[in-house]
């Protein structure tokens, strides 16, 4: 019982709450206190990963709250996360008519949901994390409760996500009916045991969890949601959603994935199933971008792909996928967190959100187009862009399992499309003359955010073994084997 | 597996005719109920009745919770259903807070009044 390890967690959580109740005593006027108070608990969060007493790892509450290398890097990304959507929704929440204290409020407390689900260690923890990002959400989405579309936005999310929501809950009844246990540790020993057999029950159970997390993570067939939500909900929680809710829900497959995939059995019953599943997003996803002339819809249908790319390495799984995987994950907050602070600078002076407002944009603003151009580049995966390195160690993963060479053709199919509607836009940006001549106003810590992503961007994809010395520790520590079996 | 206590099927000859109850008949039962909180959500268009059958899909995986853990004799199913009955509360105060934002906007709970995302 080491009650420590959940220091993020409680600064998050006393953060949420401290807002709450600063926002009561603060006259109208003054509430962007409230967004330098959230981004300084998100600081906290991330130095708080990093105290000896968390860092070290271990278990809490009876082995249901696990910190290893992968939580911990999960949950400094989930800072980070956090931190860049403070960062872009200042000006975008002081524009908003009321609710302004309850925004940040909820915007922490997804961060905490998010930030348990790094760490869960039994299916109680796992459901009721996953549960509170989903719920916050559901309220940001529909958050604009003036606008229809926000409103039908939220809607949507709610029925998906509820449907996703008893799926999971099914499948965990399942999991249990045949093990009689919710604790991972108990899954650990009871699939190494040397007579363990595989239920049609526990895979059933095991397929439709996976099947209620592709809900988070916008894979095919749960992703009906994605375009819809991300253009009608407000444009920070749109950048929040497509990288704070999508990666914990991989970090929740992976973590299965590390529990049940010790088994070899398991392992190959679930490899093409994932890779299917992989298959199919990817193909949705970048197909369904290139008729969009919304750029939120396009980031949407891009955000479905990207999913597919991560797949392809959790489908790949033991150790060099899962390194892949967290590679990828890493390269995905910085590339699209800086494409969306664009979007919301943008959208702000143009008040609209179509392709082609962002005619001649490189020219208006140079820095915006800039972080556009490189965040659009390492979606795409252009060397020498973080994305690309991510892409290449994905595709990678797979192309070590020799069952999975067919995914790796249409992982490579499928960067080539994606180079088509990504490069659309750059064109616009650069070549197309003005639309709008007004220059989009941006603040100091906007700039500052954007240049630290590109450097990232850019240095990482120049040295990526400095973020592989982060990633691959925290593989390698699951303590799975290289290869399947 | 332990068997269900049946005792009280001896007063009704029509009950006693299925046999004892067995872990795997709540299970189909929580099943069939899934199944059709699933109907439900598919094929109505008022967002309210959608939402009683979401519930009553979470209700099906809690029967199916109970009756594991009375077959395997302890009580992480029963402690599990607890939370997904604090959880399913939450969700339907935020569902029925959007469908009345809904109804604000639209003037209707209809899905058909949600069209306006679409491409």
């Amino acid at each position: 019982m080491n009650p420590i390890l959940l220091l993020p967690e409680f600064v998050a959580v006393a953060a949420a709450l401290g807002v709450m109740l600063y926002d009561l005593w603060l006259p109208k006027d003054r509430k962007a206190v409230l967004c330098t108070v959230s981004m300084v608990a998100c600081v906290a969060v991330f130095a708080a990963t990093f105290v000896p007493a968390v860092a070290d790892g271990g278990t809490a509450f009876g082995g249901s709250y696990l910190v290893d290398g992968m939580a911990l890097l999960l949950k400094r990304l989930f800072a980070i996360t956090a931190l860049l959507v403070f960062v872009m929704s200042r000006d975008y929440v002081e524009d908003l008519p009321r609710g302004r204290g309850e925004y940040y409020t909820l915007c922490l407390l997804a961060t905490s949901g998010m930030l348990i689900c790094a760490s869960v260690n039994d299916f109680m923890s796992l459901f009721v994390a996953l549960e509170v990002v989903t719920v916050s959400f559901f309220v940001l989405v529909a958050f604009k409760r003036d606008s229809t579309k926000s409103v039908e936005a939220g809607l949507k999310m709610l029925v998906i996500g509820s449907i996703s929501a008893a799926l999971l809950l099914y499948g965990i009844a399942f999991i249990y009916g045949a093990t009689g246990s919710v604790f991972f540790a108990d899954y650990r020993a009871l699939v190494e045991a040397p007579d363990f057999v595989l239920s049609t029950e526990l895979l059933v159970g095991i397929l439709l969890v996976f099947l209620g997390l592709g809900f988070k993570t916008s894979a095919v067939p749960m992703h009906v949601w994605v375009p819809d939500v991300y253009e009608g909900a407000p444009t920070p929680i749109t950048a929040f959603l497509s990288v704070g809710s999508k990666l914990a829900g991989f970090v929740l497959m992976l973590r299965i994935l590390e529990v049940f995939g010790r088994s070899g059995v398991v392992a190959d019953e679930l490899t093409p199933f994932l890779a299917l599943i992989a298959a199919l997003t990817l193909f949705y996803g970048n197909l369904g971008a290139i008729p969009q002339t919304n750029i939120k819809r396009l980031m949407g249908y891009s955000s479905i792909g990207q999913c597919g790319y991560i797949l392809l390495g959790v489908a790949a799984a033991w150790e060099t996928g899962i390194s892949a995987t967290l590679f990828y994950m890493t390269a995905y907050v910085f590339t699209n967190l800086a494409v969306f602070t664009v979007i919301v600078y943008v959208a702000r002076s143009t008040k609209s959100h179509e392709i082609d407002d962002y005619s001649g944009l490189a020219r208006r603003h140079p820095l915006l187009g800039a972080a556009m151009t490189i965040g659009l580049l390492s979606l795409a995966g252009v060397p020498p862009i973080l994305g690309f390195v991510g892409k290449f160690l994905a595709i990678g993963a797979a192309f070590a399992r020799p069952e999975l060479q067919w995914l790796v053709v249409c992982g490579l199919i499928n960067v080539v499309v994606s180079m088509y509607y990504y490069l659309c836009v750059i064109k616009r940006m650069w070549i197309k003359d003005a639309r709008h001549p007004a220059d989009p106003a941006v603040p100091r810590r906007v700039k500052i955010a954007l240049v630290v992503s590109m450097i990232v961007l850019i240095g990482g994809g120049l040295a990526p073994q400095l973020v592989e010395k982060m990633t691959a520790p925290a593989a390698a520590q699951l303590g799975l084997s290289k290869t399947p079996r | 597996m332990i068997a269900m206590d049946t005792t009280f099927l001896a007063s009704s000859p029509a009950l006693a005719a299925l046999g004892e109850i067995t872990t795997a008949h709540y299970v189909v039962l929580s099943s069939l109920i899934f199944a059709v909180g699933l109907f439900g959500v598919v094929t109505r268009k008022n967002a309210v009745v959608i939402l009683m059958s979401l519930e009553l899909m979470l209700n099906g995986a809690n029967l199916a919770f109970v009756a594991f853990s009375r077959q395997h004799a302890n009580l992480q199913g029963q402690v599990f259903v607890f939370f997904v009955i604090a959880v399913a509360a939450a969700e339907a105060a935020v569902a029925l807070a959007i469908i009345i934002a809904l109804n604000r906007v639209k003037g209707g709970v209809s899905l058909d009044d949600a069209t306006e995302l679409k491409g």
